[in-house]
């Protein structure tokens, strides 16, 4: 009984800790707000920058040539006042992700033919690990973490408000920025939603949830979340028509947020 | 005197099947302050809606300007933006009525979508940021504002295109004393400009100064009665029986 509450308990720390973990590295705008190197850049400059160090990363093969520009990154980092631990956390949270969907199946013999290194038996046939494939993969996870590591350098150092308009001044097309503005809004009020939720279960049904009721309102929530979702896109589409809009969007641009 | 809006035995149901209008029919003359008051679910912001056209009535009809309203007479653009020029809604979630990365972008999302010029729109941005104090909000992200913040930049982002009419549902919900007097004062001023304001409360205490007429939505969904505010407030028991008053079981000192 002891047991099964310490695992529930174990469940919801680790799903809160997840929810407002996302949510405080894309609104990390406390950092932006520091002073340091980075912040310090126009994201007319960083921006490019950012994203040649990118290419750098995808057409290099180099492991010590990726390896430098990893502890570029990190050094970045902690000259623009990011706290070391929180940065690496932040970076490394991706790579189980990556990993498992296209870095793993590349160590296998079907996938990076070549000299076999170690030979796991799998269901009557085998699989064999290539000498080949673990070097692609440690190429491929420097790339990674190493382009994490910038991307997240922009992201952190940057307002979103810059962010997205250093996305409109590289013309990349209106609609598309006011989207991704939009998308970004919606995962706040979604987390900060889970969250009020969550509080709400827990003020009313206290501290010990039952454990089949727990995953009742969890099942019952994520399909309310879809309905509360498209219905919070409907309003705010008819908030959008109550004030004009007529399907385009009208030039946005001529007022440049952040103009005095 | 001059109709704006003329229901006639208007209903509404969401998805044909929760009903949320029962044969209204009032009209609203231009330069009159309406306010609706009603119960939670008595249908007041179904009912502002109708009134700037974003949801249309299943049966009855509707005149705006002295024409007919419906979904074909919205469809043309031209007509659809001078009408949202004439008319400004504030909703009452003002979480759907913040869409911008900024507080600035969603300030000027009306006035851009009617081309209004780019030196007018300076203007009207820093008038509308220092009568409701947001000068030091509009690079913020209107997400991360407190509730009344959000309210203010709502409003603002209606105010900002001077529209003849205006529409707020529960403008003074959750707010703060001293905002609401503030806020009331505001209304006040823009009626004195010759607008039309109407209004969706609960807060009766309001109901004196921004109302001239006042509607009570019942349960029913239908209006139950219209007034002037000082007949409707001062009939406690009225009041009482459709719970827009709460009672005392005892006096408040006691408490
Ligand atoms: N999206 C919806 N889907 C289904 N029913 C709805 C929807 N919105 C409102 N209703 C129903 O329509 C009726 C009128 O709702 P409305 O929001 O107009 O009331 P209201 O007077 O504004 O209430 P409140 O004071 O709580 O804001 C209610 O009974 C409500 O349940
Ligand atoms: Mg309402």
């Amino acid at each position: 009984m002891a047991g099964r509450q310490t695992k529930n308990r174990f469940i919801e720390k680790s799903l809160l800790g997840i929810i407002s973990f996302i949510k405080n590295s894309i609104y990390a705008e406390d950092i932006a707000s520091k002073n340091g190197l980075l912040q310090h850049i126009d994201v007319r400059v960083k921006m490019p920058a950012i994203i040649a160090f990118i290419f750098c990363i995808m057409f290099t093969r180099s492991i010590p040539l990726l390896g430098c520009l990893y502890v570029f990154a990190v050094l970045l980092a902690v000259l623009s006042n990011i706290e070391l631990v929180s940065f690496l956390k932040r970076t490394w949270v991706f790579m189980p992700l990556f990993s498992l969907f296209i870095a793993f199946p590349a160590l296998f013999s079907f996938f990076s033919p070549g000299a076999p290194l170690y030979i796991a038996p799998f269901f009557g046939s085998s699989l064999i690990i290539t000498k080949q494939g673990v070097l692609g993969v440690t190429v491929f996870i420097s790339r990674i973490i190493t382009s994490v590591s910038f991307v997240i350098l922009l992201s952190l150092t940057t307002r979103h408000t810059e962010l997205l308009r250093g996305l409109r001044i590289f013309r990349i097309p209106l609609i598309f920025v006011l989207t991704l503005g939009m998308c970004y809004r919606y995962i706040y009020l979604f987390t900060e939603m889970i969250e009020n939720t969550y509080r709400a279960i827990k003020s009313r049904v206290g501290r010990v949830l039952h454990y089949k009721k727990g995953q009742q309102i969890v099942a019952w929530n994520i399909a309310h979340l879809w309905y509360r979702s498209y219905q919070l896109n409907q309003d705010v589409y008819t908030a959008m028509l109550s004030r004009g809009y007529t399907g385009e969007p009208r030039a946005l641009k001529k007022i440049k947020p952040g103009e005095k | 005197m001059n109709t704006i809006f003329e229901l006639k035995e208007v209903s509404y149901s969401y998805l044909k099947k929760f009903p949320a209008l029962n044969s209204i029919s009032l009209s609203i003359n231009a330069g009159q302050k309406i306010l609706f008051i009603g119960a939670n679910g008595s249908g007041k912001s179904t009912l502002l809606q109708i009134l700037d056209g974003l949801i249309f009535p299943d049966h009855g009809s509707i005149k705006i300007f002295g024409e007919e309203a419906d979904k074909e007479s919205f469809a043309p653009e031209a007509f659809s933006i001078s009408f949202r020029k004439r008319v400004g809604f504030v909703f009452q979630n003002p979480e759907v009525q913040l869409f911008c990365p900024t507080v600035r972008e969603d300030l000027v999302f009306g006035p851009l979508n009617f081309g209004m010029p780019d030196g007018e729109l300076r203007k009207n941005l820093d008038r509308v940021a220092e009568l409701l104090k947001l000068e030091k909000l509009l690079d913020r992200s209107p997400h991360q504002l407190s509730f009344g913040e959000k309210k203010k930049a709502a409003l603002a982002s209606v105010l900002i295109f001077s529209p003849e009419v205006l529409i707020l549902d529960e403008p003074t919900a959750g707010l703060d004393p001293k905002t609401t007097r503030e806020l009331m004062d505001l209304l006040i001023a823009y009626h004195k400009q010759g607008k039309t304001v109407i209004t969706a409360t609960h807060d009766l205490h309001t109901a004196y100064e921004i109302a001239d007429l006042v509607h009570v939505l019942g349960e029913d969904k239908r209006i139950i009665r219209s007034g002037t505010p000082e007949e409707i407030l001062q009939d406690k028991e009225f009041l009482l029986n459709n719970n827009l008053s709460h009672i005392h079981t005892r006096p408040h000192s006691h408490l």
